[in-house]
């Protein structure tokens, strides 16, 4: 099942089409990618603070996208293990 | 008797404490860390009964602080029951501890707490839990103190048969083997002792470097190996995968959902949003809709403010005033005319012209705040995402730069986060090419103005422009200069929800009042300087082709001639450098009034100057942090010259197929 | 009625509706690029935007019959947009309407003649069809 959710991450399909087609619950397919992510095959990446901060150098600061949705990456280890 | 209270975070553990053990609890500190412990006693049947409630965890790794006090005291302590509370509306996600806890110990009382909500998502059939586990399984509603007692029961009295999960022979084999030469060490538990060593679980790998038992962990070593190679895959994610496979199939003997799969309105709408053929169609009338809405119900305030400052010439020649003519005649009265001229007719006019522009403004930030908030946008960069993949385009940190769509500068800076240095150097190098939210509000100023009856679709064709050309420009430099790896990723869409009005109203007001305050500030400045040019030397015949500002016209005019592109607008560029919305202001300063703008430029030129603000160099702030991110004046320079050259083919195409045709002439 | 009977009236309905609403963006398209005709207003996105609806609505007509989610996730997004261009049509009829009176303070301009588009219409007509949306949990990810 993981190598199944380590593959749909890598053809690029959303957290909610993983969980489709693999008949799980979307609060399930989240509980494995926390685990996924401790036992480092993914790693999340987030809006940083300081990437927040930087808006203020921007002419229009309040403009800025304050919240992106979160990214989940595939690591060197997770992309070996669907080889 | 000790009870001890383990399960995932946030399902009722603390409340299901405080239902059993009401005002008798302790609160102190796990040894030698801040984690909190909750202890109490009661009284049940005559029995006296310790009460410990774990902290929350998700698995029973080495990992987390958590998870090791809580297998710790499970495995030390032996409490004479494991509790397990499980959110039964998350069902399949706790199940996995479960069988964890379940090769911890076989006394396990299994809690279905939130059962009031759980029933309202499933059809859960718990006798059969019961049978498949061999353990006792109570539904609960802790918040309502709810099964409390029949959950104290089967503690006491429960019958504890568990059917374990058993890997396969060759993994089974090898613990087996394990155990064996644990036999003669004083440890609880030795089959989980084996099986968290062929996991290679640091902690309990340090449990036995400290008995001095080298031997064991190089046998475990071996096996681990042994396995690896038999399943070629890592022992960690083996394990992990027969524990999701059995919570899996657990979850789907015991549960049918109501709500067929758990399909929600979500799913449903990202169903056609996300689809691959339909979703960019849809995107593209959600857009035109958008900038529809935005334009047609500003007018009417547009109007109306206008109206208050200018006030209007009638057909007949009569002229109505507006606030500024009688602020003008009023100073006139005391002062000079040119100073009451340049008080009112450059800088208050140049207020009413940013004040006029607010509705549009405002309206448009609106509709960025729904469609933002609702958590269509956060769609849009995940159909951007496929669109690129499907023309093979290499490189997907495009995506986190679609988000950052408010400001280039941090989005530039939001690269960091891509690990691969040619990804990266892509996604920087194509970010400037996403109108930032500064670059959209001049195209609205100037579609407003000059395309009465086409403003959506000219909005609509500008982004759409862009987005065609960094998918275009991607492709090439992924497979010319930046050739780089994939990076495969997920994403996790938010899921949809009604934007609440005050969030809306508190985002859209934030954001047109900084666009306010900025351009009052600008305005003043500008409209004094340009005021300045305007009227110097002394003598000439104001903004009249011997002033300064005619003469730098006259030496900018062959310039911006093959573009269509007027002397006064390659003035605005030149202040747009600083900051893009500033071009507005420089307009409304160098012309006075709309009409006098709509004037002097005909449709296509105007169209053709939209283009080459779409395209030309970022402004400055965007450029530093280019320059700060890879150090590099090459980039810089690179990212300036790819704009203008951009900027220049798209508009000189614009200009000389337009003229060509003879449209928009 | 049984429920089938009722959705598949209901769909029946959407799909008589999104027909009529595509010819109407095909010809307001086709307004656009010279080819005038009394009903339709030029309007290039416009008609394209009543054609993706429509197509959405047509698209997802049989498997909504047919009790699936698939199907029925098409059909309620395509109304759904139906429903969101008549809405603004009234909104731009409705701001048009001020900005008239607006322009003619001060003169004495003759009464508003109102021009109603057609999507106006389609608007309250493509409430109508909205029923399957409210039997949506018996719906199915796939057949039994
Ligand atoms: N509907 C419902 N909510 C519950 C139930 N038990 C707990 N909650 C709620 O779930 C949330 C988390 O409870 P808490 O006891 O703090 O969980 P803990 O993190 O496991 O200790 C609180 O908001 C509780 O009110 C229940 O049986 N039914
Ligand atoms: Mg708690």
């Amino acid at each position: 099942m993981i190598k199944d959710v380590l593959r749909g991450i890598s053809q690029g399909k959303t957290l909610a089409q993983i969980a489709e087609e693999l008949n799980m619950e979307y609060s399930a397919l989240m509980g494995m990618i926390e685990h996924l992510i401790k036992m480092g095959y993914i790693i999340a990446v987030d809006r940083k603070p300081q990437e927040i901060s930087a808006c203020k150098t921007c002419p229009l600061y309040k403009v800025c996208s304050k919240n992106g949705p979160k990214i989940y990456y595939l690591t060197e280890k997770g992309k070996r293990a669907i080889k | 008797m000790l009870i001890a209270l383990a399960g995932n975070p946030n399902t009722g553990k603390s409340s299901l404490f405080n239902a059993i053990t009401g005002a008798h609890q302790h609160i102190g500190n796990w040894p030698g860390v801040t984690v909190e412990k909750k202890e109490g006693t009661i009284t049940f049947e005559g029995k006296k009964i310790t009460i410990v409630d774990l902290p929350g965890t998700y698995s029973l790794t080495a990992y987390s602080l958590e998870e090791v006090i809580t297998r710790n005291f499970i495995l030390e302590e032996e409490p004479d029951v494991v509790v397990d509370v499980i959110d039964a509306t998350n069902l399949e996600r706790n199940l996995y501890l479960l069988t964890e806890l379940m090769e911890l110990t076989d006394r396990i009382v299994i809690a279905l707490n939130m059962f009031d909500e759980a029933k309202k998502k499933y059809k859960l059939d718990v006798k059969k839990m019961r049978e498949l586990l061999g353990l006792p399984v109570i539904p609960t509603v802790a918040i309502k103190d709810k099964g409390i007692k029949d959950l104290l029961h089967a503690c006491l009295h429960g019958y504890f048969k568990p059917k374990k999960l058993s890997y396969p022979e060759d993994v089974e084999n090898r613990v087996e083997k394990l155990q064996r030469m644990m036999e003669n060490l004083d440890l609880k538990n030795k089959r989980w002792h084996a099986i968290k060593l062929l996991e290679n679980d640091s902690e309990v790998r340090k449990k036995f470097a400290n008995l001095g038992r080298k031997d064991i962990l190089h046998e475990a070593e071996h096996l681990r190996h042994e396995i690896e190679d038999i399943y070629g895959d890592d022992i960690e994610t083996l394990i992990a995968s027969f524990r999701y496979s059995f919570a899996h199939g657990l979850f789907h003997e015991v549960a049918e959902p109501l709500n067929v799969g758990g399909v929600t309105i979500t799913d449903m709408i990202d169903h056609v949003v996300a689809h691959k053929i339909f979703g960019l169609p849809i995107f593209l009338v959600v857009m035109y809709l958008s900038f529809e809405f935005v334009f047609v119900v500003a007018a009417p305030f547009q109007d109306a403010i206008d109206l208050i400052f200018n006030g209007k010439t009638l057909a007949s020649g009569q002229h109505i005033n507006g606030l500024i003519d009688i602020s003008y005649h009023w100073m006139a009265s005391f002062m000079p005319n040119w100073a009451s001229s340049f008080i009112n007719y450059g800088m208050l006019r140049g207020l009413a012209a940013v004040l006029t522009f607010t509705p549009i403004i405002m309206f448009l930030f609106l509709i960025l705040s729904i469609l933002e908030d609702s958590g269509y946008l956060a769609r849009v960069a995940f159909l951007m995402d496929k669109l690129m993949r499907k023309i093979g385009l290499e490189g997907r940190g495009i995506i986190s730069l679609m988000l950052g769509f408010g400001c280039n500068v941090p989005a530039v800076m939001s690269t960091r986060a891509l690990k691969n240095e040619r990804e990266r150097e892509l996604s920087i190098a194509l970010n400037p090419l996403i109108p930032c939210g500064a670059r959209i509000q001049v195209f609205a100023f100037i579609t407003a103005i000059f395309f009465k009856h086409n403003q959506a679709l000219v909005m609509w064709s500008l982004i759409l422009l862009s987005m065609g050309v960094v998918a275009l420009l991607g492709y090439v430099y992924s497979k010319t200069i930046f050739k780089g790896k994939a990076e495969p990723f997920v994403m996790e869409l938010p899921p949809y929800r009604v934007p609440s009005l005050k969030g809306i109203f508190i985002h859209m007001w934030e954001k047109s009042e900084g666009f306010l305050r900025k351009a009052g500030t600008i305005i003043v400045g500008a409209a004094g300087i340009i005021w300045l040019l305007a009227a110097l030397p002394w003598g000439v015949q104001f903004g009249g082709e011997n002033s300064y500002i005619g003469q730098i016209a006259h030496f900018l005019a062959p310039v911006g001639a093959p573009f269509g592109i007027t002397p006064e607008s390659i003035i605005a560029l030149f202040f747009g450098f600083f900051a893009k919305e500033v071009v507005i202001d420089v307009f409304y300063v160098l012309y006075g009034t709309k009409e006098a703008l709509f004037a002097a430029m005909t449709p296509l030129q105007a169209y053709s100057l939209l283009l080459f603000i779409l395209f030309y160099t970022p402004c400055v702030a965007t450029l530093a942090t280019i320059y700060n991110e890879t150090k590099s004046t090459k980039f810089v320079l690179f990212v300036i010259l790819e704009g203008f050259a951009l900027a220049l083919f798209f508009s000189f195409l614009a200009y000389t197929i337009g003229s060509f045709l003879g449209v928009g002439g | 009625m049984k429920l089938q009977t009722k959705v598949l009236l209901s769909v029946i309905y959407s799909s008589i509706l999104a027909s009529f609403s595509l010819i109407l963006g095909i010809f307001e398209i086709a307004g656009s690029l010279g080819l005038h005709t009394n009903f339709a207003p030029p309007d290039i996105m416009g008609g394209f935007s009543l054609i993706i609806a429509s197509s959405l609505i047509l698209y997802g007509a049989k498997n909504t019959v047919k009790f699936l989610y698939d199907g029925l996730s098409f059909y309620l997004v395509g109304l759904a947009l139906l429903i969101a261009i008549g809405l603004l049509n009234i909104i731009i009829a409705l701001a048009d309407l001020l900005d008239y009176y607006i322009l003619c303070i001060g003169e004495n301009c003759s009464g508003y003649s109102a021009h109603i588009r057609p999507e106006i219409y389609i608007f309250f007509l493509a409430l109508l069809g909205l029923y399957p949306f409210f039997v949506r949990w018996h719906f199915r990810r796939k057949v039994p």
